[in-house]
């Protein structure tokens, strides 16, 4: 909310450069000069000014028990004419008023300082908003003041280490994917992880459309006494954001533009060609001839220096029955991977009009049209991963054949990969395109001053367009297919009807509030998927230039629909004691309609404490509240449109084949009917502490959590011998616990400004109970076992398989520990739990320095106890068949009697069974941002009509502290998978960028 | 106020009318199949043509996945690479493994093999299991009957092959019921079988076999679509599975290749069976006079010759990765032995190649049983029964009528008449005839030679890699352990 006031601050500033403001001056002046004439009273001057000393212009200077007054001019002066006996109110939007006396003096200079009380500001929760003071649940407020002066492009990254409970992880470097936003751990093990995001009141699973600069306000609803109002899709916890809309004053114009280079965070080196030839005459896997040389450096055919760019416009203005918010904004990535990258488009309109006195009418219009080409990754380099391929190519080969320089080079002497150019020209045309639209209207009636009724009906519609294109040549799976181009369009349309009504009553200390409503949802989805092979050449690369439509060619569609009725209770004695009740019903269309409604309850209660009498005398305690609640959320996101039916797969017959002219198409069983399918449950109770100390300056909130999920949905994987592979069932419970402490000071508050910012999560996740199968095995290694395993009384995702015992110096093989001592060969009941890729904390620390027009933003985010299974190190130092491998192996064995930690050259797995050797610690400490950015300030920009121009200078990865081998601890192959978390295979690298940047308001 | 409980009415009543939709039907999802019977009993399928689309399904599997990768090209590592015929030809550490007979249980081919043996078995247990309880009338007794015996003989194929490479396995001849709530405790144990015995597993596909046969049973076979479970298929089953050691039974091996006799014969020469036409744009010939079971790919989806070598349907084909089935140089040497000129060149071909792992790469030998996309997978014909009957020949002791036979087979290849056979003679005949089509390995192990020839083997063949010993235990391959880590009623295989 404080950035609001920057805001209104930001758009009085404008008066400066407005040639209306001066006519208004000359009017006013001329006003007080006759009034003066007329009271006889004495002519006052003097500056408003703000703690920093920059002038205020645009305060309010009025004469108590009056309507005379002036405002202050774009230096912050003003003259007045008052009498002694007179007294002055100073005001500001966004600062705390004053009074001043006046007594004789003729000039009076005042310090308007910034409404520090935080406490009073308005907190967005589900269908409603509450003062922060009121709260009674666990909400993050993420603070969005300095999303200006970073270089962000998703949303998603504003909140990574900026709120306590939220895990924010970036899975890869790759331009455009998306973030893994975890609140308070994992609650599900099948369905999505990922939370709720309410935009502007339009519900949503993703955020990608969004602009970080439309921004103003994002909370985040943690606990489940918060989260309840939202029902069956909130047990992950509800991302609030709320976007911009003007403020009162002449209208702003907002220009932010960053543009930067980023590199790949580092380089694993390869074996050159003679050390290549060595370990290939090592391990007999292919022959190669004398005579190769160095040829081609894959490294640098494969990572540039990417770029990246923003653009953002935005204009905003209010009036007293009006405001608005109209944005633009152009983002283009170009990874360091060539291929990748990542173009948005954005627009929004926001509009809020009063056209009667009784009713609101608010309108959100947001379009975006955002573009990704990624690369292949999670794959070997067999398969065409691209990351992998560029230490595994044999540095002796050239990128093109020379016998046919427009085909790639596939000569490896028999060896099973394909050279990483070839490998990123592969999906050189992957392109996959959203158009998103969304556009909320909302009407609210005013009854009374107490009763009000707000309808609100949004649209959220995107059209996705994946096109691919393989050209006929260059590649050979390409020539094998005579080309490829592969089209698939859907169209998807949420919409939400709310209507919800709320009574507010105050009587005398007692305040109470009631909220009633009803919300319905539905989605219709629909697409259609086309490949077409046999191209002439790669001139056109649309599917009519392709001479075979595959077979495989069709439409399809699906629907699904949710009815909720929700009420919320809430009561308020003198802001000190309070209370609240949440209750929603979801009925859901996916489910079997003998138990299709679901019912999601939550209470809380809050004691402010620093309202007491007794604390009246504790001068230096602000603010001290005790919190705690209790509700039950749910997930349906894991539940298929239509599970509770059997359903069968169409498979078609070739009807060009002899005898099937007219044949129509098998089915096929698709899924094991569950009847009984219902949304995950979770139970969550809360207990916090806010405090509040010295003036405002330090700011301490503490939460503890419990969550219990049951009903949990699991796919039960069946035997081969079923006729389907798994039943999809409500199959077992799981817990979370965690604590999260957030502290906010200002250390230095004078010209010389400090604020740190510190917050630092713990979670410990527990599969609690499964009915059926009791262990699971999930993920896979490169050489196809499972390493991760599942099992009540463990964390989801922990990693499975053996104890490494080290290189046997006698036989280059490695030891594994067994029941009979360290042995190469174990049996598999040795396979024990061998790393956990859940951090046990995780942490971020934004200090803030400014110093005049100076500011130095330094922004420290880490994660501390959690493994990574580095599968790309099988790829890379396994040493099991004709890859080319990174420098570590030059450490391998090589006779008996060699002790070293890196075992012998062999095509048998002996050493590449899931063990410790893979499993590394992936704890980091890391400088995520470096911003320093300088305020002009100055009478010269301020005539060119530019009231803030903040050029700012940014590094982000510039610095990671960890232990890790590959190329960075964050990372997650698999995304928010809570069954593959923490592993790295081929994963497209994280990538360091600096970037410089300038916010330009008029 | 008016206005404003107007406007306030008129919303609400528009927004309640549209709020009330939860019912909403599969809009692309087949969903409708199946119902209720008039004597009130549920049935998985009320139509004739529902249960068609699952007669049609069964076949479906084969030129689907299921039938390429597993049982074409996954089958002919077991048979050829796992013993003498061929080398890895690629590096995939699976391959290597079957190779050097060091198979385990995390080898990720073997458990994908084994899922698409128990997928196509579910498929055929849809047919089999409900095609009797299909209240159609239109749906006559006599098709009801054709249905289920194709697709009896089409699970006992499948059974035939997973008891020769895993012994003993989990018999499934019925679809176990849905998972409710009310029957879990009851069901759920039904999903997890145990393994049943080789003899039980042979015993079940003999009788379903013999049902097959009756005469009102599997169509006959025709000479224009051999891609059907037909009566000659089931007798040549059966012909195949009285020589096993655990049903043995030389008579009845006789017996039933005698009826395969009636049904087909040789074709003239040998090329006409993998030959292409002259312009290489399909086969030669489809379906031919001496075929008994034949997957059609006249649709091109038999992507194992890429597998295996060039397409020569697809002038842009060239080898370009290292290929899989390399013929081994013990192989060779054999058609060298045999001066078989005609078998060795329709059975291996040579190109240039870039690479060099198991011969220099010029006239590097491939295999070239499946030229094209359009070639079929014959997965059992004529010679392959006529050697089966003098192998039982041999062992009743009808030298004189197993060498005629053989000769048969051997004057079709150019090659000069045998006056007399041996056991071992017929072993080296099937070799020659049948290499790369999925026999050898099952020979071996049928005849007992595999431990000598194979233990031996890394002495002949320079080629080849290191070997481990095959014991007893060996001549199975391992239960793949994700099925293991699946279902605890699942034992490992001894030796693993």
């Amino acid at each position: 909310m404080k950035n609001t006031k920057r805001h209104q601050n930001r758009v009085f500033i404008l008066y400066s450069c407005s040639h209306l403001f001066q006519r208004i001056i000359s009017v006013l002046l001329f006003m007080f000069i006759s009034l003066n004439l007329m009271a006889q009273k004495t002519e006052i001057t003097g500056q408003i000014v703000d703690s920093k000393n920059e002038p205020v212009i645009g305060a309010t200077i009025l004469i108590k028990g009056t309507s005379i007054g002036t405002v202050s001019d774009y230096n912050g002066n003003y003259s007045v004419s008052a009498s002694p006996n007179d007294v002055l109110l100073i005001s500001y939007v966004g600062m705390s008023a004053q009074q001043i006396n006046v007594g004789t003096s003729k000039n009076i200079r005042v310090i308007l300082l910034d409404d520090t009380k935080a406490l009073d500001e308005v907190v967005v929760i589900g269908y409603g908003t509450v003062k922060k003071k009121d709260l009674t649940t666990a909400v993050s407020i993420v603070s969005t003041k300095d999303i200006a002066e970073r270089p962000i492009i998703s949303a998603a990254a504003a909140i990574q280490g900026k709120a306590a409970g939220v895990t924010v992880v970036q899975p890869s470097g790759e331009p455009g994917a998306g973030m893994v936003v975890r609140v308070r751990g994992n609650t599900s093990i099948t369905a999505s992880n990922d939370p709720l995001y309410v935009v502007d009141g339009v519900p949503m699973s993703e955020i990608n459309f969004l602009s970080p600069n439309d921004i103003e306000s994002m909370q985040i609803l943690k606990d489940a006494s918060s989260a309840a109002i939202y029902g069956s899709r909130a047990s992950n916890g509800v991302v609030l954001i709320t976007t911009k809309l003007g403020n009162k004053g002449e209208a702003k114009i907002s220009f932010n533009a960053h543009a930067g280079v980023t590199q790949v965070v580092k380089q694993i080196q390869s074996l050159n060609t003679s050390q290549y030839k060595a370990l290939m005459d090592e391990i007999g896997a292919v022959t190669l001839p004398d005579g190769l040389t160095d040829q081609t450096d894959w490294f640098k055919e494969t990572y540039r220096t990417g770029v990246t760019q923003d653009y953002q416009l935005s204009i905003s203005n209010a009036t007293d029955k009006m405001r608005y918010f109209v944005s633009g904004g152009y983002t283009d990535e170009k990874g360091v991977v060539p291929v990748a990258y990542y173009k948005r488009y954005n627009l929004r309109a926001n509009l809020e009009n009063q056209i009667r006195s009784w009713f609101k009418l608010t309108t959100n219009l947001a379009y975006s049209d955002y573009t990704t080409n990624g690369i292949i990754s999670g794959l070997g380099s067999n398969k065409a991963g691209v990351i992998l391929s560029v230490i595994n190519t044999p540095t002796y080969s050239s990128i093109w054949d020379p016998a046919n320089p427009t085909q790639y080079n596939e000569n490896f002497y028999g060896a099973q990969v394909t050279n990483p150019v070839e490998n990123m020209s592969r999906t050189a045309n992957d392109k996959t395109n959203n158009n998103r639209f969304i556009g909320s209207v909302s009407g609210e009636i005013t009854f009374s001053p107490d009763l009000k009724f707000k309808s609100t009906n949004s649209l959220d519609r995107v059209y996705y367009n994946r096109t691919t294109f393989l050209d006929p040549n260059t590649t050979a799976y390409g020539r094998s297919l005579y080309g490829s181009a592969y089209d698939n369009r859907s169209l998807s349309t949420i919409m939400v009807l709310d209507n919800v009504l709320t009574y507010d009553k105050k009587i005398n200390k007692h305040g109470f509030s009631v909220m009633g409503g009803t919300s319905f949802t539905g989605s219709t989805w629909d697409q259609s998927y086309m490949t077409a092979t046999h191209f002439a050449n790669a001139d056109i690369k649309t599917l009519n230039a392709g001479n075979r439509v595959d077979p495989g060619s069709g439409t399809s569609a699906s629907d699904w629909s949710i009815l909720s009725y929700l009420g919320r209770l809430t009561y308020n004695y003198d802001s000190k004691y309070l209370m609240t009740a949440n209750f929603r019903a979801d009925g859901s269309s996916k489910l079997n309609p003998n138990h299709r409604w679901g019912y999601f309850p939550s209470a809380s209660v809050a004691w402010r404490i620093s309202s007491e009498e007794f604390m009246k005398n504790i001068s230096w305690i602000d603010d001290l509240k005790l919190r705690g609640g209790w509700g039950q959320t749910g997930n349906q996101s894991g539940i298929g449109d239509y599970s509770y039916l059997q359903l069968y797969n169409i498979n078609r017959i070739n009807w060009w084949v002899t005898g099937n002219t007219n044949a129509v198409p098998a089915t096929s069983v698709a899924n094991m009917q569950n009847s009984d399918l219902t949304w995950e449950t979770t139970s969550q109770s809360n207990i916090g502490v806010d405090l509040t100390i010295l003036k405002n300056r330090i700011n301490l909130s503490i939460d503890a959590y419990y969550k219990y999920t049951t009903n949990l949905l699991m796919n039960v994987p069946l035997p081969a011998t079923a006729p389907v592979s798994s039943l999809t069932r409500n199959e077992g419970e799981m817990s979370n616990k965690g604590i999260e402490f957030t502290l906010n000071t200002k250390n230095l508050t004078d010209k010389f400004i400090w604020e740190t910012d510190f917050n630092i999560s713990f979670n410990r996740n527990r599969l609690e109970k499964l009915t059926l199968q009791q262990i699971y095995y999930y993920g896979q290694t490169s050489m196809g076992e499972n390493m991760v395993i599942m099992k009540p009384g463990l964390p989801v995702g922990v990693f499975f398989g053996y104890v490494s015992k080290g290189v046997d110096p006698e036989t280059g093989n490695l030891l594994y520990q067994t029941k009979n001592g360290d042995s190469s060969s174990p049996a598999l009941s040795d396979r024990t739990i061998i790393g956990d890729p859940n951090p046990k904390f995780t942490y971020g620390m934004t200090n803030n320095f400014s110093y005049f027009g100076f500011t130095l933003n330094v922004f420290f985010q880490g994660s501390y106890g959690n493994d990574i299974y580095n599968v790309s190190r099988m790829e890379t130092e396994g040493m099991y068949d004709a890859k080319n491998q990174s420098v570590a192996v030059l450490d391998r064995w090589e006779r008996p009697g060699m002790v070293t930690y890196m075992p012998r050259a062999t095509i048998e797995k002996t050493n590449l069974l899931s063990s410790t050797r893979f499993v590394e610690d992936g704890s980091y400490l890391r400088l995520k941002t470096l911003t320093l950015s300088y305020n002009i300030a100055g009478k010269k920009l301020k005539s060119l009509g530019i009231t803030r121009f903040q050029p700012y200078l940014t590094a982000q990865n510039l610095l990671t502290l960890t232990k890790y081998k590959g190329f960075d601890p964050e990372v997650s192959q698999f995304g928010g998978d809570p069954t593959q978390l923490g592993v790295d295979y081929g994963t497209y690298p994280q990538s360091k960028s600096y970037i410089v940047g300038l916010n330009v308001e008029f | 106020m008016k206005n404003i409980l107007k406007l306030a009415y008129l919303l609400v009543i528009v927004l309640l009318v549209s709020s009330c939709d939860l019912s909403l039907k599969p809009v692309s999802d087949i969903s409708t199949m199946g119902g209720v019977d008039s004597a009130g009993n549920t049935v998985k399928f009320k139509t004739r043509a529902e249960m068609q689309t699952q007669y049609n399904n069964m076949y479906n599997q084969l030129i689907g996945n299921n039938g390429v990768e597993g049982w074409t090209t996954d089958m002919l590592i077991y048979s050829d690479t796992h013993a003498d015929n061929s080398y890895r030809g690629a590096t995939d550490v699976e391959l290597t493994q079957l190779e050097q007979q060091k198979q385990d249980g995390i080898n990720k081919n073997i458990n994908r093999d084994w899922n698409y043996y128990f997928s196509i078995i579910a498929a055929a247990n849809s047919v089999i299991c409900n095609v009797d309880s299909v209240p159609d009338a239109t749906f006559t007794q006599a098709e009801r009957k054709q249905w289920k015996s194709e697709g009896l003989i089409m699970r006992s194929m499948m059974y035939f092959d997973l008891v020769r490479l895993w012994g003993n396995v989990p018999l499934i001849i019925v679809e176990p019921p849905a998972i409710t709530a009310a029957n879990i405790t009851k069901v759920y144990p039904l999903y997890y079988p145990p393994k049943d015995s080789v003899a039980k597993v042979y015993r079940q596909i003999i009788g379903d076999l013999n049902f097959a046969l009756q005469s009102d049973g599997a169509p006959n076979i025709d000479p224009t679509n051999k891609f059907i479970f037909s009566k000659t298929v089931a007798n040549a089953l059966l012909a195949k599975i009285y020589a096993e050691k655990p049903v043995r039974d030389y008579a009845k091996t006789i017996q039933y290749c005698a009826e395969v006799e009636k049904d087909v014969t040789l074709v003239p020469n040998f090329g006409d069976l993998f030959d292409m036409n002259a312009a290489n744009t399909d086969v030669k010939s489809r379906f031919t006079s001496e075929s008994i079971f034949e997957i059609n790919f006249s649709g091109g989806g038999n992507w194992m010759t890429w597998m295996c070598g060039i397409d020569v349907s697809d002038p842009n084909s060239k080898y370009d990765w290292a290929k899989w089935f390399t013929p081994s140089r013990d192989l060779i040497a054999a058609f060298d032995r045999a001066g078989d000129t005609v078998r060795k060149n329709e059975t291996i071909t040579t190109g240039n190649v870039t690479w060099s792992n198991e011969y220099p790469s010029i006239g590097y030998p491939f295999m070239w049983k499946y030229r094209s996309k359009f070639s079929s997978t014959i997965k059992l014909r004529l010679a392959d029964i006529l050697l089966l009957k003098a192998e039982a020949l041999v062992e009743q002791g009808n030298i004189a009528d197993a060498t005629v036979l053989v000769n048969r087979i051997r004057s079709r290849a150019k090659l000069t008449s045998l006056s007399t056979v041996t056991a071992d003679d017929v072993l080296n005949e099937r070799r020659l005839e049948l290499a790369f089509e999925g026999q050898r390995w099952f020979d071996l192990v049928r005849t007992g030679k595999v431990f000598t020839v194979l233990n031996t083997l890394n002495s002949r063949d320079p080629g080849r890699l290191p070997m481990d010993v095959v014991t007893l235990d060996k001549t199975l391959l391992p239960i793949p352990q994700p099925q293991i880590d699946k279902n605890p009623s699942m034992i490992q295989n001894p030796g693993y």
